[in-house]
């Protein structure tokens, strides 16, 4: 996931991967949670977040005070 | 008066880049309250240090700039300690002392999350992501929402290479179990 692995450490793991049952049904598990965490950003990006009022009224009493 | 180099008009900032800031700093914080915050120094640090600033870059992109060395400060101070690479928790419950898959781990098995509806998914994750340690949490946001690469990661997180691919591996197996564990209590 995080660097490319070697051509025998992908054999490697391919093999081990059809013996053990456990680790195949936990790298479906990260890939679901990878491809799902990918889509949150997207999901995200429909809304643009916005300042409250509030925090508007904040952060200009704090300019108006350093510009003092 | 002293000459400033250049003439800024701050009583119009938070209108004119208020809002495109704050995106930025939540997407990054993921916490209203601390990306307020993050704003505010901006503009009053840009406000310090107005004489420095020179039309090199829009007015814009140097207060952008600004809020990215506030968002690696907030970040760091939310981690003071170095992620380390000790005992963790969770590789403690999956694994036994010899690397394999422990009792509760294979207890836990059945629960796929490849199964899971999106919206489902959502809950669940943003729960589990607050449980995580911060850095952790921090970390899979960035690197997987985010998909910032692994070097800007390190980067804003102020962590090394081999920290960030250990970090990435803990949150990644603490989530898919934390996840599994309330999707199974939910289906009960």
């Amino acid at each position: 996931m995080e660097r490319e692995l070697s051509l025998w450490q992908r054999i490697d793991l391919r093999t081990h991967l059809i013996l053990c049952g456990m680790c195949r049904r936990f790298q479906a598990n990260l890939s679901a949670l990878r491809k799902f965490a990918r889509e949150v950003s997207s999901d995200d990006s429909s809304e643009q977040p916005k300042l409250t009022l509030d925090a508007k009224m904040r952060i200009r009493d704090a300019i108006r005070r350093q510009s003092g | 008066m002293p000459d400033k180099p250049i003439a800024v008009d701050a009583a119009k900032w938070v209108d004119s880049y208020g809002d495109a800031l704050f995106a930025f700093a939540l997407s990054r914080l993921r916490d209203r309250c601390l990306a307020e915050e993050a704003v505010q120094e901006t503009f009053v640090s840009a406000l310090k240090s107005v004489e420095q600033y020179r039309h090199t870059g829009t007015e814009g992109a140097w207060l952008m700039g600004i809020l990215k060395r506030k968002v690696i400060d907030q970040f760091r101070a939310q981690s003071k300690q170095p992620a380390t690479l000790e005992n963790d928790p969770i590789v403690a419950a999956l694994f036994d002392k010899r690397g394999n898959w422990s009792k509760s781990a294979k207890a836990n098995d059945s629960m796929r999350l490849d199964a899971i509806e999106r919206e489902e998914f959502n809950v669940v994750f943003q729960d589990c992501l607050k449980k995580l340690p911060p850095t952790q949490a921090s970390t899979f946001w960035l690197r997987e929402v985010q998909q910032d690469s692994a070097e800007e990661v390190c980067k804003v997180l102020g962590i090394s290479t081999s920290n960030l691919w250990v970090l990435m591996h803990r949150a990644r197996l603490a989530l898919a179990e934390c996840m599994k564990t309330r999707l199974a209590m939910e289906n009960r």
